[in-house]
Parts: structure tokens; C-alpha cells; sequence
């Protein structure tokens, strides 16, 4: 159930103004675009001291993003969401208020007063079923005073006013989002989900070298490092040689295919949900679509990426335009804020 | 322009003209276009990886790369009326009388032609991409060459950036047109008192002994050139002109040079902020209009935050303003259904 929050007695009263929050809670990186001017984006991380031990080493009793990446041994850790929504497994509740945590977190990095109403837009995955979405909404109530969802493909393309005849991708850490604009609101037709996205990138990429290089040592927090440098999918890429220690030794391993490979590995699924939103969409306009075809998120730095997802559009679907958002890291959390800014205040008071 | 013709793709010495004539070339054809208002687009072409290429293959390869790569060029664009020239490791082409939408197929024409190529390297063959860059003119307003120039360098850096192998049509022309009144405008401000205060350089002749000797050793020299003699004095004193003129134009593109050599990381990230300053600008002075009626009626206070809305909110002339009061209401009632939903029902179902 999402309960109203009730101001206790002797909380400052919020009668001076609204901070607008535009939040892209996404499985890897939480971004925030507000009204205030501030953006800020952290990993989406969250560890708790294991003991009194940690606790007192590391003076806090919360730490996120690469602060508890880093300490992570001394932590209880944990990556909240997955695949694009808040983790509902044995270890349910925990995640629940270490997203909770989390959004409080960024909530308080876009420095809010204490004396104003705060209004969040969060961005959800296409598809997200109707418990996740709870899950999201319950820990957000606890710390601002109104909040809506909306789909994060849908806010991304809402950002750059791209309302008609555009296919959004978003390629996030858990999930690759597409949604079709047509310039109405898109209905649950107009958007697929898959999970061919940053993290499928790095279990690929690991089992690859695992496969080629079985000596070579790794971890996925290595791999995802080294994706973020290096992902590229063009033929002639430049070379990826990195050190992986082997038996306590630094060696270098020439990685450069299997990088490629893996990065690669996501586009045949996302063409293939290209052509099912294409190949259903009214024949006149199809083509305008598939000359419009938005590349958002932190998997769109993929170097190459657009150029690839040409070639292959036009070898399964006969041709189409690949464009990139300009800040792939704040599209989904600017596109949220201009929502908010553009929700009528009765809207937001309605939901309170 | 045909006069122009043998100008194309000259840029060693042994060649007619040096890369600053053919710019100075260039710059008068862009003069030219904007003065009988004519469309006019300039090329920004950079082999992709170059650097790499040569460590691995040496510098043969390089040479080898950059002749295909004019050879191309000569032969996707008319002989008549493009005009080339080498810069660093970039080739600039400008195409007179042809819109951004010319361009655009030329630069695809360029694209494809050197992925089809093949490069021999020690037995093995290599592919070569390039990165095109490009800006027009066919923009309102007036705006000097090196805006232009500007504009295309910053379309092949995202090109560059985004993977190579690829046309990027920049329209940052507003940005650097600011940028470069910015700097020349502290260039101004930081003038009088570098003539005030000279800075000493060690082992250097006194200034009076330079400007006492120059022109006497440059006088020497042109009439030695040019066979003049005493009563030559005039054209003496105009060919000296000339040259002080060219001298100065040259330390002024290597002074250029040099300092697009010393940017780093950090400019492109003071270039990347100073881009979304730009995007803010307009919305900052409706801020600051807004502050002030906020300052007028002291009584009410809607909070700095709230302030944002009233500015970057739904204005009544966006073009879509009616679609998006409809997307606002689709969303709020999506929410409300929702909420209704985990209120009152069982939560198995999407």
C-alpha cells in the first residue's frame, strides 16, 4: 500500500515553493535533473557496515555508489535493482529500503530546502508490472511529497521533444527499452522490453574471456570497467589490451574481438524488436519511424553503436537512421524534469 | 572558381601555394558567397585512427592513405569548383554553390569510397575509415570564416568521438561566434597592457634595436629579391607592407595552431558546459525577469524552484502545447489508475 506521508509535529512547515525532480532510478547509474539547477548522477550502489567493527572504520552507517563499491568487503552490499526494477527476491525487503536509500540519497544530493515541497517524475522501464512499480513508488513516498511514473523511453524522447514518428531505445544496465511515438501517449503495444543491455554486455564479455583466456583473473566490476573504456563495435576498433593478474602476476591479454563481440551481442535483439514495432505500425508511416531512430542511455556511448544498428537495420529491415542523445547519462532524468515542470500543479496535488 | 583549380589539395612546399594561401583562398571564396548570397559548404575530413595506423605501419602507410583519400575526394566532388587544401592531419574541402543537403550526399559518396578500399601493409590488407565534418553558410546572419571552420572541426571531433566513420553536420555556429567575440573581446581588454609592459625574453635584443633593424634588413633583402634600386623607394615600402602583413597572418594561424594543440580534456569539458550555458541563456533572463517580479511582491514567496517551472514549464506557444496537456493528463490518470490499482487490488497482475 502507498500511505500518505504525514508532516509530524514541529517539521518546518513547506509553504515556500516546489522542487521539481526529474529521476532516471536506473539498475546501474541513478541520475537526477531538478528544478533547482542541480544534476547529479551516482551508482547505483548501496552497503551497509557488516558489524560495529566496519561501522565505527567507516563513520557511516550508509554509503553509496563507488564509496561503497569501494569499501564493499566491510559492507553489506547491495545493487538494489534488476533489470530495471527494485529486486524482489530472499532478499526482498532489504532491497526495498536500500532503493529506498538510494533515491533518498540523490534526493538529497539535488539539495532540496527544508521549507519546500518536493515533486518527483521517475522513470520506469517500458514495462515494469504493477508490483514493481509499487516498489518504486513506496520507497519514493518516503522522502518527497508527490510523485508520478512514467516510461523511461517515453521520457527521454518527451525530453527532446521528439513526440512524433520516433522509435526511442534506451539502453540502460538491465534493460534495452524501446518505445514507438506516434504522438499520442504509447500505449503497452508501443513499448518492448528485453534484457540485451549493459549487463548482458558484461556477463558476454566474461564468458568470452573466461572461454579464450582461462588463466586470466576478473571480476565483473573489472569487466564492467573495462567495457565503459573500451566498448566499440566497428571493424577496425582499436586495440583492447588490459592486465589481468594471473596466479598474483600482472599479465596483459589482448581482448580486443571479444569486447567487440559482446558489444555486438545486443543489437540483433534490439533490431529484432525494431522490426516487430516497425512492422506493426501503420504502413504509410514506417518508414518515417525507421528514419527516426533515437539512441538514448549509457549504452548508447557504445562506440560505433548507431553505425551498426544501420547496417543491420538495413539488412533485416531495408533501411533506417540512427541518431544519439546528446547527454546519454541525464536524457532520462531531463526528459522526467521537463515533464514534471509541464505537469499542471492540480495534477501534482491531486497525488500528494 | 575555376581560377581556383590549381589550388586544390596543394599542401608541401615543393607545391604552388602553402596551406595559409589556400586558406586566405578560401576565406576570400567565403567572403565571396556571403556577399552575393550563395550556398557554400566546407568539409572537415579526417582519416580515422591516423595516428595508431602510423605507429603500427609507419609513416608509408600514412602518406599512402592521405593520396587515396585526396585521390577520393578529387573524384567525388567537381574539379570545377572544389577547393582543398591539408591541415595537420585534417583536409578541408569547400564546395561553393551547394546547400547542407549536397553536402551531405557528397560526404556519404566520400564515406563509402574509402571503406572500399584496401590498404597493402606488410603483406596484410588494412581498411581505412574516415570522419567528415561539415558546415554551411546557409545560415542568417553574418559570421566570419573561422566560425565556419570552427563549426566543421567541432562536427568531425563528434564524429571522432561517436566512433568515426561517419558524416556529422554541426550547427554550433551561435556557440562559437560567442566564444570567438569572448576571446577577442579579452584579447582587446589584455592588449594595452602588453604594449604597456613588454615581457623581457632572456638573451633577446633590446625592442628599440628589432624595430630599428628590421626594416632595414627586410628592405635589403626584397631589393636584393627583386633587383630594386634606390629610387624604387615606394614599391619598396609597399612590398614591405606586404610582407609584414603575410608575416603577421602567418604567426597568427601558428599562434592558433598552437593553442588548439594545448587544449585537453578539460577544454572539451569547459566546451561541453559552455554549450549548455548557451542552451540556458534564454531561460536565464526570464529567470532573472521572474526573480525581479518575485522581489516586487515580498508577501509571496513560490521558492527559487518553483520559479524553474514558470520559466521552463509549459509555455502557451510551444507549437505542441495541446498534444502535450493531453501526454500531461494521459500520465496523471496512468498514476492515478495505478495507485487505485495497489490500493485496492491483489498485485499479481502487469
Amino acid at each position: 500500500m502507498v500511505e500518505k506521508k504525514q508532516a509530524p509535529e514541529g517539521e518546518t512547515k513547506k509553504d515556500h515553493g516546489v522542487l521539481y525532480l526529474g529521476i532516471d532510478l536506473g539498475t546501474s547509474r541513478t541520475s537526477v535533473s531538478s528544478s533547482n539547477g542541480m544534476r547529479e548522477t551516482v551508482s547505483s550502489y548501496v552497503g551497509y557496515p557488516k558489524d560495529v567493527v566496519a561501522r565505527k572504520l567507516l563513520q557511516k552507517d550508509v554509503l553509496f555508489g563507488d564509496e561503497a563499491l569501494e569499501k564493499r568487503l566491510s559492507l553489506d552490499f547491495y545493487r538494489p535493482l534488476a533489470h530495471g526494477v527494485i529486486r524482489d527476491d530472499k532478499d526482498a525487503e532489504r532491497n526495498l529500503k536500500a532503493a529506498a536509500d538510494l533515491l533518498g540519497e540523490i534526493i538529497r544530493r539535488s539539495k532540496p530546502r527544508k521549507d519546500e515541497l518536493v515533486y518527483a517524475v521517475i522513470g520506469a522501464p517500458a514495462q515494469a508490472q504493477i508490483k514493481n512499480k509499487e516498489a518504486i513508488l513506496k520507497a519514493a513516498r518516503q522522502h518527497v511529497d508527490s510523485v508520478m511514473l512514467c516510461s523511461e523511453p517515453f521520457s527521454v524522447a518527451y525530453g527532446l521533444d521528439m513526440l512524433d514518428d520516433t522509435l526511442v531505445i534506451d539502453i540502460g544496465a538491465g534493460t534495452t527499452d524501446l518505445c514507438r511515438m506516434h504522438g499520442t501517449m504509447p500505449e503497452e503495444s508501443d513499448q518492448l522490453t528485453n534484457t540485451f543491455a549493459g549487463d548482458h554486455v558484461d556477463e558476454t564479455l566474461s564468458k568470452l574471456i573466461r572461454a579464450k583466456f582461462p588463466e586470466a583473473q576478473f571480476t565483473v566490476q573489472m569487466i564492467k570497467q573495462i567495457k565503459e573504456k573500451h566498448s566499440n563495435v566497428a571493424d577496425n576498433m582499436p586495440p583492447v589490451v588490459v592486465n589481468f593478474p594471473v596466479k598474483g602476476k600482472p599479465t596483459p591479454f589482448d581482448i580486443t574481438s571479444e569486447v567487440r563481440s559482446a558489444c555486438r551481442s545486443i543489437v540483433p535483439p534490439m533490431v529484432e524488436a525494431l522490426g516487430e514495432l516497425i512492422g506493426s505500425f501503420d504502413p504509410e508511416f514506417q518508414d518515417r519511424l525507421k528514419n527516426r531512430v533515437l539512441l538514448g542511455g549509457g549504452g548508447s556511448m557504445i562506440k560505433g553503436l548507431d553505425v551498426e544498428l544501420e547496417r543491420q537495420m538495413h539488412e533485416m529491415l531495408g533501411g533506417g537512421k540512427v541518431m544519439r542523445v546528446e547527454e546519454p547519462i541525464y536524457g532520462g532524468a531531463n526528459g522526467a524534469l521537463k515533464i514534471a515542470h509541464d505537469m499542471p500543479a492540480e495534477y501534482w496535488e491531486h497525488l500528494r | 572558381m575555376s581560377s581556383f583549380s590549381s589550388a586544390q589539395f596543394r599542401g608541401s612546399q615543393k607545391d604552388l601555394f602553402t596551406p595559409a594561401q589556400i586558406q586566405h583562398l578560401m576565406r576570400v571564396e567565403f567572403d565571396r558567397a556571403q556577399r552575393y548570397r550563395y550556398g557554400l559548404v566546407l568539409l572537415v575530413v579526417g582519416i580515422d585512427r591516423l595516428e595508431q595506423l602510423q605507429d603500427l605501419y609507419g609513416s608509408e602507410l600514412r602518406d599512402q592513405v592521405h593520396g587515396a583519400l585526396v585521390g577520393l575526394l578529387k573524384s567525388a566532388t567537381r574539379a570545377s569548383d572544389a577547393l582543398g587544401c591539408l591541415l595537420d592531419d585534417r583536409i578541408l574541402v569547400l564546395v561553393p554553390h551547394t546547400p547542407p543537403e549536397g553536402a551531405a550526399v557528397m560526404a556519404k559518396r566520400v564515406l563509402d569510397g574509402m571503406r572500399a578500399l584496401t590498404f597493402d601493409c606488410d603483406g596484410r590488407s588494412t581498411r581505412v575509415t574516415v570522419s567528415i565534418g561539415g558546415a554551411h553558410n546557409a545560415r542568417k546572419g553574418d559570421f566570419a570564416f573561422d566560425t565556419l571552420l570552427e563549426v566543421g572541426t567541432a562536427g568531425l571531433k563528434v564524429a571522432r568521438d561517436g566512433g568515426g566513420n561517419r558524416y556529422v553536420h554541426s550547427e554550433l555556429y551561435e556557440f562559437f561566434e560567442k566564444k570567438r567575440a569572448r576571446e577577442r573581446a579579452d584579447q582587446e581588454a589584455a592588449a594595452p597592457a602588453a604594449v604597456r609592459a613588454p615581457m623581457p625574453i632572456a638573451g633577446a635584443p633590446a625592442a628599440a634595436a628589432i624595430g630599428d633593424g628590421v626594416p632595414h634588413i627586410l628592405g635589403e633583402k626584397i631589393r636584393d629579391m627583386f633587383g630594386l634600386s634606390e629610387n624604387d623607394s615606394a614599391l619598396l615600402a609597399k612590398i614591405e607592407q606586404e610582407v609584414v602583413t603575410s608575416a603577421l597572418r602567418e604567426m597568427k594561424l601558428e599562434l592558433e595552431k598552437v593553442l588548439v594543440e594545448s587544449k585537453s580534456e578539460h577544454q572539451r569539458q569547459i566546451e561541453t558546459l559552455e554549450r549548455r550555458i548557451t542552451k540556458l541563456s534564454d531561460s536565464l533572463g526570464m529567470t532573472e525577469a521572474e526573480l525581479q517580479r518575485a522581489l516586487t511582491q515580498k508577501t509571496v514567496d513560490p521558492g527559487v524552484a518553483s520559479i524553474y517551472k514558470t520559466v521552463q514549464g509549459l509555455s502557451s506557444n510551444d507549437v505542441q502545447v495541446q498534444l502535450k496537456k493531453a501526454l500531461m493528463s494521459k500520465i496523471f490518470e496512468a498514476n492515478v489508475e495505478l495507485r487505485k490499482k495497489i490500493d485496492t487490488g491483489p498485485q499479481s497482475t502487469s
